[in-house]
């Protein structure tokens, strides 16, 4: 890992956002909720506008103009995302979100009920529910602080388990999980492995090549890119061993009265129109990410959520998910409760907003299982991107202060 | 628990001008928000109206930006409440710039309610504070908003009280939904059924469209939300023979109107302090105006002329029931923010609205839009067979109140949705407007 001095300043990208000139009861918002949906730069906005106002037209079947501009702005999208993480176009397949890249591969696995999943305890709902429906979900446990016990994936792991499924950064957690040792070590037993790359995507440098995970999912939305579209990336020969998603147009090269021919990666898994608009945005947001530079991108993140957890370290009786780990393994995300009674998570991210116009998240932030074990009635969390600042963080944790004391 | 109960009787005016005072003395000298407003204060030598009136308004952003402990009066402090569970820190629902958090003193809240229901006949003898109430309205508002899924009834009351629903939008109640709710009122036997009245009349149309047996509050307290003459149809054709009443208040101020036995709104006086800005002449109907509500006798919270975002319809007669205490309001007439404008601009409150097509027949469910100056949308759920005539009505009547050259288009709709808060809007334009000259800046009836 890369130590988070010295600190990028991005400050410049602050002028791409529009929404971060938006008020609230008069005053300039905070925004501290990237995890949750990342504001819009300028130039995804436009390249989402620019397709509505002179290009619209349906992929891949048109022969006029419009039709072969739109074809063409989204696969260009499908070079660029294959680019940012190291992959071939055709092992990059465009989804609604992670949500349902994950259910795609629950369901194309073919799984059967007593097959097994092993993921860690505090996974979102979206790298959890699937394989409950599917299969069985073997969740290793977590320690006090919400750090999954990755060390015990060996014991866990069977001639059952069709799958390990994990997140490279957890929603909760905010920390760069080991998901090499993992991959490394379900590999040796002939079990593929699913990154959830939900947060880490827009934070750190990610090479699917040198990661060798089979699977990998992000969402559009995070990743300064629009609602609607996600990414499924799978190797090329795991793609082709799947059965079929969802059926229709768009997927099939021939179809008569007796059989259908699919087409070939990735179209085979796009059948409908897709999210056309989505796909070209989210190609704009990460060739944005990619001029800014994924290594900066991440010492930037690091240095934010080191900041963020050593001021939030300051309140008294606060208790941070993960404290116990590494600064230099955080992203710009952490996850805590303070000691305040009589404030729940959701009224301090109401009083955030309400009195300091600081956007936040609050409640269980679809990790109900993690916050059942922890004993936790909801956690408020904090969560940055390329544009925030070390002084937002200084003033979210004055106006924790309020709560606290201390 | 500390308990408060409502003051003795008193020469009308006296106690209540001393309340006044008292709370105006408390909030400026010790709820730290107001320090700035001191100034403004003409002083104690002054009659009390007076010295309110030359006070600013106290506004949601206010409360947004210094709840909770700008209004907390001194020696009291916040934390030490929250740590004894004296008090709560309670969210209003809306959007970010509607809503706003307020300290919450049960006992305050308790004794409000009380002191209201003695506005209408044999009510105060039902609300004693021990009586079986079930709510009925958005999750939001009733708390039942969780992360842990469907909550059993057992889960849902709380106490003498039963709370009903866990949707945030009544259109997307179930026939499950709606079987459950009504059994749940017919097992629970509420002696009040308190109800926004939005959502009491989708549950009443179900029962009677499926000829579910009706059950039998003692009363029913429509509250949350304005009335319509809609609602009211729809909940009467249900509850023939059941009391009902308009209660008015908010979650910031308790109880401020309670509707009489003869149809008028009475000041809860023991309890709040009523300011009335009428609209200046010409810009909107006679006798109608904004409320600027202070709270009196509560420990915990010092609120002094916060414009709650209401509007009412004052009373120039005495009302027929014999109560004299505090302003008497012929109507509710809505929120301010539900304004709609006659071509020549001149405001059209929601209840003007509603009085003239509320009482349409087969009229289920509305909205007016106004997307400009000059034009209207109305938007209608119908009964299939009052259709054709309903909607050539519906535009004459509004073209009689909105103005002969208004352009007013008509739309049927299958549903009217709740907004994000889960209360409903029967009237709104959809450009921007705002209050600046709307009201008499000097006009204030106390």
């Amino acid at each position: 890992m890369t130590p988070p001095d010295p600190f990028p300043a991005l400050d410049w990208t602050r002028a791409d956002f529009p929404l971060l000139r938006r008020q609230i009861d008069g005053h300039p918002l905070t925004h501290l909720d990237s995890a949750s949906t990342a504001p819009k730069p300028d130039c995804v906005i436009e390249a989402v506008c620019r397709f509505y106002r002179d290009h619209t037209a349906n992929v891949h079947r048109g022969v006029h103009v419009l039709s072969e501009e739109a074809t063409e702005a989204f696969e260009r999208a499908r070079e660029e995302v294959a680019s940012f993480l190291n992959a071939s176009p055709a092992e990059i397949i465009f989804t609604r979100n992670s949500t349902e890249g994950i259910n795609l591969i629950a369901h194309s696995l073919d799984l059967k009920p007593h097959d097994e999943i092993i993921l860690p305890a505090l996974e979102h709902h979206s790298n959890f529910m699937p394989w409950r429906i599917h299969s069985r979900a073997v969740p290793i446990r977590l320690a006090p602080d919400g750090i999954p016990h990755y060390e015990d994936l060996d014991e866990h792991l069977s001639p059952q388990t069709r799958l390990v499924a994990l997140a490279h950064v957890s929603n909760i957690l905010g920390v760069v999980a080991p998901i090499e040792k993992w991959i490394d070590s379900a590999h040796r037993r002939g079990v593929p492995v699913l990154i959830d790359a939900s947060q880490s995507a827009s934070h750190v440098p990610l090479d699917v090549k040198a990661l060798d995970c089979d699977f990998l999912v992000c969402s559009g939305h995070k990743l300064l890119g629009p609602s609607g579209v996600g990414v499924l990336y799978g190797k090329r020969e795991k793609l082709e061993a799947l059965s079929l998603y969802q059926v229709g147009g768009g997927m099939v090269k021939v179809h008569d009265d007796h059989q259908f021919t699919t087409q070939d990666l990735p179209w085979r898994f796009e059948a409908g129109t897709p999210n056309i608009e989505g796909v070209i945005g989210l190609g704009a947001a990460v060739a944005y990410l990619r001029r800014i530079g994924m290594n900066t991108v991440f010492r930037h993140s690091q240095a934010l959520g080191a900041r963020l957890v050593e001021q939030l370290r300051t309140l008294p009786g606060t208790v941070i998910l993960a404290d116990s780990a590494p600064l230099e393994q955080r992203i710009g995300l952490a996850t805590f409760t303070l000691h305040a009674p009589g404030w729940g998570s959701e009224s301090v991210a109401r009083n955030l907003c309400d009195r300091h116009q600081i956007l936040v998240s609050g409640g269980y932030h679809c990790a109900h299982i993690l916050h059942h074990r922890l004993a936790l009635e909801g956690t408020v969390r904090a969560s940055t991107h390329v544009f925030n600042t070390p002084d937002e963080i200084d003033r979210l944790v004055a106006a924790l202060r309020e709560f606290t004391g201390g | 628990m500390q308990t408060l109960t409502p003051p003795p009787a008193a020469p009308v005016g006296e106690r209540y001008l001393a309340d006044c005072a008292m709370a105006l003395d408390l909030a400026l000298d010790q709820a730290p928000f107001y320090e700035s407003w001191r100034p403004r204060d003409p002083g104690q030598t002054i009659p009390v109206d007076a010295r309110y009136a030359a006070l600013p308004v106290l506004t949601k952003r206010d409360l947004r930006a210094h709840m909770p402990r700008g209004f907390v009066p001194r020696p009291r402090d916040f934390q030490t409440g929250i740590a004894t569970g004296e008090i709560e820190l309670v969210s209003t629902s809306g959007t970010s710039e509607d809503r706003a958090s307020i300290v919450w003193h049960q006992p305050w809240w308790d004794a409000s309610e009380h002191s209201a229901a003695s506005l209408y006949q044999g009510l105060d003898r039902v609300i004693n504070g021990s009586q079986r109430e079930a709510v009925l309205t958005t999750p939001l508002c009733a708390g039942t908003v969780c992360h842990i899924g469907e909550l059993t009834q057992a889960e849902r009351t709380l106490g003498r009280l039963l709370f009903l629903n866990q949707k945030a939008d009544p259109n997307h109640w179930t026939p499950a939904d709606k079987n459950r709710m009504l059994e749940e009122l017919r097992l629970f036997e509420p002696d009040v059924l308190e109800a926004d009245p939005a959502y009491l009349a989708i549950l009443a149309r179900y029962a009677a469209e499926t000829g579910a047996p009706a059950p039998k509050p003692r009363f029913i307290s429509l509250t949350y939300e304005f009335p319509s003459r809609v609602h009211y149809r729809q909940i009467r054709r249900l509850f023939p023979n059941t009391p009902i009443l308009s209660s008015y208040g908010s979650t910031e101020t308790g109880h401020v109107f309670t509707e009489c036995e003869q149809g008028r709104f009475h000041q809860n006086a023991a309890f709040c302090r009523v300011d009335f800005q009428p609209f200046r002449n010409g810009r909107g109907a006679e006798h109608v105006g904004r409320i600027f509500i202070s709270i009196l006798n509560n420990p915990w919270m010092a609120l002094v002329r916060f414009d709650v975002g209401d509007l009412i319809r004052l009373s120039t007669d005495p009302c027929p029931c014999g109560r004299t205490r505090g302003l008497t309001a012929l109507a509710i007439e809505g929120r301010t923010r539900d304004l709609t404008f006659t071509v020549g601009g001149e405001a059209v409150t929601g209840g003007q609205v509603d009085r003239a097509i509320g009482d349409l027949e087969g009229l289920l469910a509305y909205q007016v839009e106004q997307p400009g100056p000059g034009t209207y949308r109305f938007r209608g759920v119908v009964e299939p067979a009052f259709e054709k005539q309903l909607f050539a009505e519906a535009e004459a009547r509004l073209r009689g109140l909105y103005g002969d050259t208004a352009r007013i288009t008509t739309q049927r709709e299958s549903a009217i949705g709740a907004e994000q808060s889960g209360k409903f809007r029967l009237t709104r334009t959809l450009f921007p407007w705002d209050t600046t000259d709307l009201f008499e800046p000097k006009g204030t009836v106390s």
